[in-house]
């Protein structure tokens, strides 16, 4: 069935939802296995983990939380009105570019760790997970922009779902790596 | 309307328990009754998300249920870390 614009009509909140969520559940499965991983690591090498945990900066990790949320926000307000979604959309992915500018910067001041063998057990895995979140974002919000050229109902749900499974992950990442 | 106002109070509840975290690990540190707080928050938050932000509230409760599981089952895991390992 398709709308107007010629478009799969209302998405996918119905059967269309099943290949969405299995997307999603990929994510959470992947992410998970990762913090599941952190976590088991950090048992065995507590005092290089409290060591490393100190190099890192839980301040920009909470203001790139603000951002994301402000991100999923403006997500949320495109999905519930797909026929006005293009600036909420744009304001979504601008935010979502935003928390790549705080991450890399504090990146720039976290990479000189990887060297120190004190820590770099910590490091490797803290760049792996937070950088494979951190491409979801930088590729999720480069989808916005597309999406928000020619926003239709479908792919408004889908990549707005999409964009909130990565905004949950980071939800459960900042305190698992950075404040506990 | 009443549904923009609903994701607005949902975004304004989000940053205020957002910054409530950072503000409890920075004065609190690592007591344990501050993680617990710390914890409990970010799976408040990621209820809030998947509700009201992926619209699951009211459907979807299985797929919702799911979910606040994977977030419980890993910050309960940290917590366990945690307790283990302060």
């Amino acid at each position: 069935m398709l709308n107007d614009d010629g478009h799969a009509a209302a998405g996918g909140e119905g059967e269309g939802d099943l290949l969405l969520w299995i997307l999603v559940w990929s994510e959470l499965a992947a992410f998970g296995v990762l913090l599941a991983a952190f976590l088991i690591r950090s048992l065995f090498e507590p005092e290089a983990v409290l060591l490393a945990k100190a190099q890192l900066s839980p301040g920009l990790a909470a203001l790139n939380t603000m951002i994301l949320l402000t991100s999923g926000w403006q997500a949320a307000v495109a999905a519930r009105d797909p026929d006005k979604a293009r600036w909420p959309l744009v304001f979504a992915a601008l935010a979502g570019l935003a928390f790549v500018v705080v991450k890399l910067h504090e990146y720039a001041g976290e990479i000189g760790f990887t060297g120190d063998a004190a820590v770099a057990s910590f490091f490797e895995l803290y760049f792996l997970i937070t950088g494979f979140h951190l491409l979801h974002v930088l590729f999720g919000a480069l989808v916005i922009v597309v999406v928000a050229v020619r926003p239709s109902r479908a792919n408004v749900h889908l990549i707005t779902t999409l964009w909130h499974a990565v905004d949950l992950i980071w939800i459960v990442m900042f305190p698992v790596i950075y404040l506990v | 309307m009443l549904m923009q106002r609903l994701l607005m109070r949902s975004y304004i509840a989000l940053l205020a328990m957002a910054g409530l975290g950072a503000a409890l690990a920075a004065l609190a540190g690592r007591h344990t009754l501050a993680v617990a707080l710390i914890l409990a928050l970010a799976f408040a938050k990621g209820r809030l998300v998947l509700l009201d932000f992926m619209g699951l509230r009211g459907r979807g409760r299985g797929m919702a249920a799911a979910c606040l599981a994977w977030c419980g089952l890993l910050l309960a895991f940290a917590f366990g870390r945690f307790l283990l390992v302060p």
